[in-house]
């Protein structure tokens, strides 16, 4: 199947699966258990002003935060694992532990320290998401490949010149893989924080819709957040298919 | 320039004694190796597989270092010198996400040259190897050989008088094979620079240098010397010739019964 066929294949479905979702709302008969699509654009036709005005620059601004943080500490903590086996020894475990405690339970937590704030939000879209980050660059950095460093160290280059001659751009595709996998989890993790309390955002929009037994409100804003967050990774997808030329070469 | 010994031959190269053990093991891979590379020459190492070549590559570029003795270039002990030889590898190992130019200038960026010096000996050597047109291309978009060609542009921009080639061409198909090694030849006539180079394949060592160095025993310890009765201008026809014919049969032997040992 050619690439335009098999996209064209996946839009149906797509559709195929609105289509369902509307013909068993309707069977269903009751929005506020099961809004189908067209009562949810609906309703998110009805309260664009404020959806589009307040709440998404309120999760936006959460999102691009602690996306960012995100991947400057991870990209900092790969890089001093790589450093030196003892350090990476050392830290591993203990990221890998920050992974096991479930962020909702650890939430409250960090609403003790920083208050409703969005501090407190942008923490813990960078705890869900420091750690992808740190495993899959460090991983990049470790599939230098041992004959072009041996290669470097023969032309007498630095650690610091195989570093940003070698190693960054092995770890770079690795780098775009963790992208990939921060965007969606920078929504979700914004979101997450909104539901703990928040003075605006979708996350604490839909659960007031939630409060107020409306469903088609509730998925509303989660709507805009998955489209949100397609269309970055597309956008990522793009950049990466620009930047990494070499792909499966290294 | 090197030291004159009692015959005036001048020393590139030379492994005194040297005795070598890799990490974790007990029994070394070389013994009390002793041997010499004369300036300008085209010399060729051969052995069976696994007989130690690649470590006295490994020795030579100090990605290891001696148990006991001494390498040194033009008197020098390697020890206390930078950027004394060019290594080219098995593999071409470019750098995918760099041009051909790009690659061929890594080794003069890591030693921070002036960037007009190094964009103008990048260009002078691409040209010498017949990749000028290429430059900007990446390495995926050249074939096997002319990878390997940018390869030694690469080796040659790190200017080092003497060239350690590790049997450069042992991964190309055998029509570019021997193109390459005609091309290489025709290099080394016009380079002034002493080659060192590993292989396993006796035709070509002796299509090519015109010293061979068998390594023999296991440990390594001992080099037979065998100089190549061919002119310096030589062509495929003169390898028919029965002297040669002989020559390549008694180093076929040689590797064999070392292999078997």
């Amino acid at each position: 199947m050619s690439s335009k066929k098999k996209k064209a294949a996946g839009i149906l479905f797509l559709v195929f699966l609105i289509v369902l979702w509307q013909i068993i709302a309707v069977i269903v008969g009751r929005s506020f258990l099961l809004p189908g699509p067209v009562d949810v654009v609906k309703n998110l036709w009805e309260n664009r002003v404020e959806i589009f005005t307040v709440h998404l620059p309120a999760t936006l601004q959460v999102v691009a935060a602690g996306g960012i943080f995100s991947v400057i500490l991870g990209f900092l903590l790969a890089m001093i694992m790589d450093m030196d086996s003892r350090i990476e020894k050392a830290i591993y475990p203990v990221l890998t532990a920050t992974q096991t405690i479930p962020v909702m339970c650890i939430a409250p937590v960090f609403v003790l320290w920083f208050g409703y704030t969005v501090t407190m939000r942008v923490v813990v879209v960078v705890l869900i998401n420091f750690f992808s980050v740190a495993v899959n660059v460090f991983d990049g950095f470790k599939a230098a490949n041992e004959g072009r460093t041996e290669l470097m160290i023969t032309y007498g280059a630095s650690r610091m010149q195989r570093f940003f001659m070698l190693r960054f751009p092995t770890a770079l595709p690795y780098l775009f893989t963790a992208l990939k996998v921060v965007i969606p989890w920078s929504f979700v993790g914004a979101a997450v924080s909104e539901w703990l309390g928040s003075p605006a955002g979708l996350g604490i929009y839909s659960r007031n819709c939630m409060s107020q037994f409306d469903a088609a409100g509730l998925i509303a804003p989660l709507l805009v957040l998955t489209l949100l967050a397609l269309i970055l990774n597309g956008v990522v997808s793009v950049v990466e298919k620009k930047v990494i030329t070499w792909k499966g070469e290294v | 320039m090197g030291y004159v010994l009692g015959d005036a031959k001048i020393i590139m190269l030379r492994f005194e004694n040297v005795t070598f053990t890799y990490k974790g093991e007990t029994r070394p891979v070389i013994k009390d190796l002793s041997f010499e590379v004369e300036d300008k020459s085209f010399v060729s190492i051969i052995g069976a597989s696994g007989s130690g070549k690649t470590t006295i590559f490994r020795l030579l570029n100090s990605l290891e270092k001696p148990d006991s003795g001494s390498i040194s270039i033009n008197g020098n002990d390697i020890a206390g010198l930078k950027n004394y030889a060019s290594y080219m590898p098995q593999q071409d190992l470019l750098f995918p996400w760099r041009t051909v130019e790009k690659n061929v200038m890594l080794p003069m960026q890591i030693q921070k040259k002036p960037k007009e010096e190094q964009i103008r000996t990048a260009k002078a050597m691409l040209e010498k190897v017949g990749l000028y047109e290429y430059s900007k291309k990446y390495p995926r978009e050249l074939s096997g050989g002319m990878r390997q060609r940018a390869s030694f542009a690469r080796t040659l921009c790190q200017g080092a008088e003497i060239m350690l080639l590790d049997e450069p061409f042992s991964a190309l198909d055998s029509i570019t094979r021997i193109n390459l090694q005609e091309w290489l030849r025709e290099q080394w006539e016009s380079l002034d620079r002493t080659i060192l180079f590993i292989t396993h394949d006796v035709e070509e060592a002796v299509y090519l240098s015109e010293k061979i160095l068998i390594l023999t025993g296991n440990p390594v310890d001992n080099i037979t010397e065998v100089k190549v009765p061919l002119p310096k201008k030589r062509d495929r026809k003169m390898m028919k010739e029965p002297e040669i014919r002989d020559l390549k049969e008694r180093l076929v032997e040689l590797l064999r019964s070392e292999a078997r040992e």
